[in-house]
């Protein structure tokens, strides 16, 4: 059992520490607590509410991090809101811990509705100067047990021992691929054996479990004296002791973004602040720490907490005041004046919350059904979430899902894994609804989907909008999907919206907790600091796009291919070959513009052959469709004149097969009646000009042989180009002779 | 509710927040600051009559059992205070005629008279249950001295005992106390996993304390029992049928010296006593941090194992304990009834 | 004056009100009897209830819990002369709240129940022999007021086939229920849970007197670690001190079964209709005073008899 808390009155402490302010270090023990981590791993059920008020065994998720500050002993909090701000400051000021009597701790919350970031809140939070000394910041959402003093016991040693000690991250000792360990921002941590010493922090892209290299700078190895720690094991709860520089460093760089990749690697690897950071790690097993922040995380935690994991925070210890739940057996907890029918089932690890209904032949496992729901016959629920006053009607099936408050679940319907359904929606009769598909009530209206916006993000919007304002085109609900009396619209986050591709491939959040289930993971956030990608690779040019596993490892390091920078270099490059062509540049000033491009978005030479050939073709087809010339004049005036671009653009054989294909893709698109004329004069020309070679283009034409339509005229060139070769082959031949 | 003025909910809410989050450490611990906070109350609460006072210490009774409804001891405290104010009722009130349960059926007078006190009389009130508090407070305190005045009766020389509750300060004492004029030999089980630090520490004070020591697992229970003499084990709470609670593991104990014969000595303090019936065990028991029992870092079990449990408690029945040996004297557990009646009112059983 | 027999009254007072039990019965019948007699001294009044009592008691063969009745009753007496110096308007008092008497029995076979509800967990299955009402109370109340769910197994009962009459109760009531033939307890107790069972009546020891079958079911539950529980009122308690089987005083060759509606059994099984259970079967006893320890029921007998 923890030892007793160093509790403190608020009130009395706080007035004597303000006079003797100017003579004393202020004693008051602070936290900061972040209830907007600012992403949005939880749409659609955070655009109506707040992250940290969403319920995890029904309590709401703030509340396990206020138990946590009052066993610490802290004797003030503010919470740092700015989504929902409203709701949580309402909530805050109802609930026990804003009774200032009898609360351990005086709690307070900040509007910082102007956030975007963890960085902008704590420069909001140097701003206002609230920080007096050491303080402890977490996130709303972390769950825990441990015994706070003896971290707090080693900061302070460390502390006193090393002058530059600025952080303590709080690291708990699981697995690499351990249930609760986030899948999201995996990390290693290099620590100094000896002393705990964090010498660097790499986030590692998010994988399903297969690992990249990570690179370390030589330099900074360079002083330990003795053996370092490479470790890949850590589940990161952002629980972290600060020192009151903290939000002066991000202050000062106004382009630290999140706490981890941004700032502590940034003060790790900075020459000119020497700070040091050390880590905590609990070893104990009966310490639990960790941090809901995804789907996966809160299926995880619900579980742990449910099998006692994180005792004596647990459902039966009823810390919210109107809770009465008993624990039975095979960690089953019912709260009182549950009707259960006499044939249902209950699993373990499971709560149910009171004055809920569960029907005759009803199974229910692994699960947390809140309060006030009504649960038909012969349901099958299983690993699900259900919150307060749900319907679940007769033999439905509900399989690792997620059911918000008020929503209505129709018979017989099926809810595969990782669907969520969002807070009122109503399902039909008999709907299957798919993996991964995520329902809302109401269509979220969005602002700036420009992908050049790519930074200041419709997401922020998404949940300060009010979900009313239905666009005009789906004023009609998504029948397909909820059914003729069903009531609600698929929702489908930014990222899949900007690209057009088919929906069976829809990219949805990985929802379940299991490792391998994990195809594709739950990055949605654009920042503008694109230093480390830690997201997704796509290929958009590729016309199958497959979401497996390999095409994920980064290529040998580079980081290429961001997806909206993808689009801007597109667009900028067929800008800036339009721009020669129409000023009519000499090719070196193109190719030096476009080069200068290439590089500072770091694209590839292929993308720069695309975008190449695409302002070549507009060109054309310009001209084609002003009448200005004819196809065949146009194309050749143009390829004569622009084809010289491609000498510095094509390397090697593969390239200039590559650039062939382009050149046929696009090609293909334009009109079918001269597109054949366009490619013949396309090819000719590069062979002309000597830039693609007859083996390239043999090899390029046998790949598909004739069939397409386009190929038609340019068979004949090619015909003329294998007698060509035979030709010189029997001149060479008759030379020898 | 009414009854509970904003100034109790204040006295009363520290001592319910530090028992939810099991802050207090030690059934002594909780017995005292359950004592001091009932005495907090009675002097800030304003009643013009007892059964008001009676009304307003059930209604903490019932807050304080709902923050931690596995503990005893904070319900046998407050049934104790009640008892003391319904003896000084009845010490006002000496002419009514003894009335048994049993006639209850027949009687047609009315029990309770309701009269309004003067304020003197509710001062003077206030001072006796507050003396009788005190009182109280002192028995918990000197719980061990009680004890003590048997232990040299109870154990011979060359004895070997066995104790599987090394987290008993009680039993600590009992057998240092002991030592004093008897030498014996003890086997203390180790309690894996909750309390092996305590174990330990058990063990160390009482070899310096010159006792023979012996620190055994718990597996070898059965294979020692032969040679063992008496078993003493500490308790968490007594029931009013004489079962009790124990540390997990205590059943497994006891079952082995009923077949070896062997008797078992069950200690604790009066204020461990409950008038409750222990209905079903699965309720009494408390259960505790599954990471003691698995790793939780070893993700491929905890992923794929149905249930982890870390039973803390064992609840055992009245036929495998001889004497329980309380600091007013050893009873034998069908007379455990007999003590519930004199210390405490079969109306306040039931709070609510 | 017409004649006022004793036992015509108790007999009419156990047809007119099936809820009732034998020694309010009794004690009814006795006020009655008080009420037309009219005595006008105090050893007359004492001598009457004596006399009638004992006129009661030869009369009805199944006499223990009614005796039980009668014994508190002239115990209540004898106790409370002394007080009301004007046992008139003692008397009186008796006479004027006979109904209450009734009332309270009732009320203590609610609390009887209130006390037992706590025993019964969810998904329990509970093994019930006989009719008995208390049992019935509880276990309705069980189901409608605390929600829980459980199963209950009743044996036939025979001779008699009170089994069945519970039964039907319990399934108007909503309760799962099945019926057993006695001979099967031994095959379905490892899937109960516990044991209820009613008392005609408590000795002091602890041990109960109750319908046939009962001690079969008590050392089957012992030796298959099941608890079996006793639920019954507290003017049930009677003073003997039965060793053995035989030591119940009177043949009891003829059981009133007066909620019984099937038909009386041939009389050619010669069985005793009531054995007696000792104290060391029984787990707990559940009464309107409290759950008791069968240690705790001399107790309570003591307060009355000694002082």
């Amino acid at each position: 059992m923890p030892p007793k808390s160093k509790k403190k009155e608020a009130s009395p402490v706080a007035t004597k520490s303000k006079s003797k302010k100017e003579i004393v270090k202020d004693d008051r023990f602070q936290a900061i607590v972040l209830t907007d981590s600012f992403q949005t791993r939880f749409m659609p059920l955070t655009a109506v509410k707040p992250r940290c008020l969403l319920p995890l065994a029904n309590v709401p998720l703030i509340e396990y991090t206020l138990e946590f500050l009052a066993q610490a002993g802290v004797n003030e909090v503010y919470l740092m809101c700015s989504s929902h701000a409203d709701q949580i400051q309402t909530y805050i000021e109802n609930s026990k811990w804003s009774q200032s009597k009898n609360s351990p701790f005086h709690i307070a919350t900040i509007m910082s509705l102007e956030s975007r970031s963890v960085g902008d809140a704590m420069r909001d939070l140097d701003n206002r100067g609230l920080i007096s000394g050491d303080f402890l910041l977490v996130s709303g959402d972390v769950v825990t047990n441990m015994d706070f003093s003896k971290c707090l016991n080693f900061h302070r040693a460390k502390k006193s021992s090393d002058k530059d000690h600025m952080v303590t991250m709080v690291l708990n000792q699981a697995s690499p691929l351990h249930r609760t360990r986030s899948y999201i921002e995996p990390a290693t941590f290099i620590l100094d054996k000896k002393t705990d010493r964090c010498l660097y922090y790499q986030g590692i892209p998010s994988v399903d479990g297969k690992k990249t290299s990570i690179n370390i700078d030589p330099e900074l190895l360079e002083d330990i004296e003795d053996e370092f720690v490479i470790r890949n094991d850590l589940i990161d709860c952002h629980v972290d002791i600060c020192s009151p520089q903290v939000p002066q460093i991000f202050q000062e760089n106004f382009d630290y973004q999140t706490l981890r990749s941004d700032f502590v690697k940034g003060v790790l690897t900075s020459d000119l602040l020497k700070k040091t950071i050390y880590a905590y790690i609990t070893e104990d097993s009966s310490e639990y720490v960790a941090r809901v922040e995804s789907w996966g995380t809160y299926d995880a935690v619900s579980q742990d907490i449910l099998a006692r994991w994180c005792y004596p925070i647990v459902p039966d210890s009823n810390l919210i005041e109107d809770n009465s739940y008993n624990y039975e057996f095979n960690n089953i907890y019912k709260e009182d004046k549950v009707i259960l029918a006499q044939s249902c089932k209950i699993g373990t690890s499971t709560s149910i919350g009171t004055k809920t209904v569960v029907g005759e032949g009803t199974c229910i496992k692994k699960s947390v059904v809140g309060r006030n729901c009504k649960i038909g016959d012969n349901v099958i629920i299983n690993n699900s979430y259900i919150w307060d006053n749900a319907v679940i009607k007769d033999n439905s099936v509900l399989e690792h899902t997620i059911v918000a408050a008020n929503a209505e679940i129709g018979a017989n319907v099926t809810l595969n894994p990782g669907s969520v359904i969002g807070f009122n929606v109503i399902i039909g009769d008999n709907k299957v609804i798919g993996n991964n598909v995520r329902i809302v009530e109401s269509q979220i209206v969005r602002e700036g989907d420009d992908f050049n916006n790519s930074f200041s993000d419709s997401e922020d919007e998404e949940e300060h909008a009010k979900p009313a304002v239905v666009i005009p085109d789906f004023a009609v609900e998504d029948i397909d999907l909820v059914g003729e009396q069903g009531k609600g619209f698929m929702y489908v986050s930014d990222r899949e919206e900007d690209e057009d591709f088919d929906e069976s491939e829809s990219v949805a959040d990985s929802y379940s907790g299991m490792i391998y289930q994990m195809k594709h993971l739950n990055v949605s956030d654009e920042s503008i600091a694109s230093i480390s990608n830690r997201r997704t690779k796509r290929r958009s040019h590729s016309r199958n796009r497959r979401y497996s596993a390999n095409s994920m490892i980064s290529d040998g390091g580079f980081i290429t291919d961001d997806d909206g920078e993808e689009e801007d270099f597109t667009k900028e490059g067929v800008a800036t070959v339009a721009r020669a062509i129409e000023n009519n540049h000499d090719i070196d000033t193109a190719l030096l513009e476009l080069n200068t491009l290439r590089m500072s978005m770091n694209v590839t030479y292929h993308e720069v052959r695309s975008v190449t050939v695409q302002a070549l073709l507009n060109k054309i087809v310009e001209f084609v469709s002003t009448d200005t010339l004819k196809p065949q004049e146009a194309g050749t005036k143009i390829f004569n004149h622009w084809g010289p671009m491609f000498t510095r653009q094509v390397f090697s054989s593969e390239e200039q097969v590559d650039l062939l294909n382009i050149l046929e893709d696009k090609i293909e698109q334009l009109s079918s009646s001269y597109n054949q004329v366009i490619l013949f004069l396309a090819v000719k020309t590069l062979y002309d000009l000597d830039i693609t070679e007859e083996e390239n283009i043999l090899e390029w034409w046998d790949a598909k042989g004739d069939e397409a339509e386009v190929r038609q005229l340019t068979s004949k060139f090619i015909t003329w180009l294998q007698e060509a070769d035979e030709e010189e082959d029997t001149d060479s031949d008759s030379d020898e002779e | 509710m009414s009854l509970i003025t904003p100034e109790i909910k204040s006295l009363i809410d520290p001592v319910v927040s530090s028992l939810k989050r099991h802050q207090i450490e030690g059934d002594q611990e909780i017995a005292l600051a359950i004592a001091q906070l009932l005495m907090k109350v009675i002097s800030a609460a304003r009643w013009t009559n007892t059964y008001d006072l009676i009304s307003i210490i059930r209604q903490v009774g019932i807050i304080i059992h709902k923050a931690y409804p596995r503990k005893i001891i904070p319900g046998n405290i407050v049934r104790r205070v009640l008892a003391l104010i319904r003896d000084e009722i009845e010490t006002e009130h000496e002419n009514t005629p003894m009335m048994s349960s049993m006639f209850s059926l027949l009687s047609t007078t009315k029990c309770e008279v309701r009269e309004d006190h003067s304020k003197k009389q509710m001062s003077d009130m206030r001072a006796i249950i507050i003396q009788g508090i005190r009182d109280l407070v002192d028995e918990i305190t000197n719980v061990s001295e009680g004890l003590e005045t048997m232990c040299v009766d109870l154990i011979h020389d060359n004895e070997v005992l066995l104790t599987p509750t090394p987290t008993s300060d009680t039993v600590l004492n009992f057998l240092i106390k002991a030592r004093t004029k008897r030498n014996f030999t003890v086997l203390v089980m180790e309690n894996y996993p909750n309390e092996i630090k305590k174990a330990h520490q058990f063990a160390k004070t009482l070899a310096q304390h010159n006792i023979e020591t012996v620190l055994i697992p718990d597996t070898t229970t059965y294979a020692v029992m032969s040679r063992v003499g008496k078993v003493i084990i500490g308790t968490n709470a007594v029931f009013a049928n004489g079962g009790c609670l124990s540390n997990s593991g205590v059943a497994n104990v006891v079952e082995c010296a009923k077949e070896h014969k062997t008797p078992v000595f069950a200690v604790g303090g009066l204020y461990k006593l409950s008038p409750l019936y222990p209905f079903s065990r699965d309720d009494l028991i408390e259960v505790g941090n599954s990471g003691h029992v698995l790793n939780y870092d070893d993700f491929e079990l905890v992923d794929n194992v149905e249930v982890v449990t870390n039973p803390l408690e064992d609840y055992i029945p009245p036929e495998h304990i001889d004497i329980f040996i309380t600091n007013i004297g050893g009873f034998a557990p069908s007379f455990i009834y007999r003590i519930v009646l004199d210390n405490y009112k079969v109306e306040d059983n039931k709070l609510e | 004056m017409t004649e006022f027999d004793i036992t015509q009254t108790y007999l009419k007072f156990l047809e007119e009100d099936k809820d009732m039990t034998m020694p309010i019965a009794a004690i009814e019948s006795l006020v009655s009897m008080l009420s037309i007699k009219q005595p006008s001294t105090s050893s007359e009044l004492i001598s009457l209830i004596q006399s009638n009592i004992d006129k009661l008691k030869s009369s009805i063969p199944n006499n223990i819990s009614l005796s039980a009745g009668c014994d508190l009753f002239m115990r209540f007496v004898l106790r409370n002369t002394n007080i009301y110096s004007d046992w008139e308007s003692f008397s009186q008092n008796l006479v004027e709240n006979g109904q209450l008497f009734v009332l309270r029995a009732k009320e203590s076979r609610e609390k009887s129940a209130e006390f037992g509800v706590s025993f019964i967990k969810d998904d329990d299955t509970v093994l019930v022999h006989s009719y008995s009402r208390v049992v019935y109370n509880l276990l309705v109340k069980a189901k409608k007021e605390k929600l829980i769910r459980f199963k209950v197994l009743v044996t036939e009962s025979r001779p008699t086939g009170s089994g069945y009459y519970m039964a039907e109760k319990l399934r108007q009531a909503d309760i799962p229920v099945d019926v057993i033939v006695d001979n099967a307890v031994g095959y379905v107790i490892h899937k109960v849970d516990k044991i209820l069972v009613g008392a005609e009546g408590v000795a002091e020891s602890g041990g109960i007197i109750n319908h046939i079958g009962s001690y079969q079911i008590g050392c089957l539950a012992k030796v298959n670690n099941k608890p079996f529980y006793v639920v019954t009122e507290s003017h049930k308690f009677v003073r003997l001190f039965p060793l053995a089987p035989d030591d119940l005083p009177n043949k009891m060759n003829h059981l009133i079964a007066k909620a019984n509606e099937q038909e009386e059994t041939t009389n050619d099984l010669k069985s005793h209709f009531v054995d007696f259970t000792p104290s060391s079967y029984i787990t707990a006893l559940i009464t309107d005073l409290g759950v008791l320890t069968p240690s705790a029921v001399s107790e309570e007998l003591i307060k009355i008899w000694y002082d």
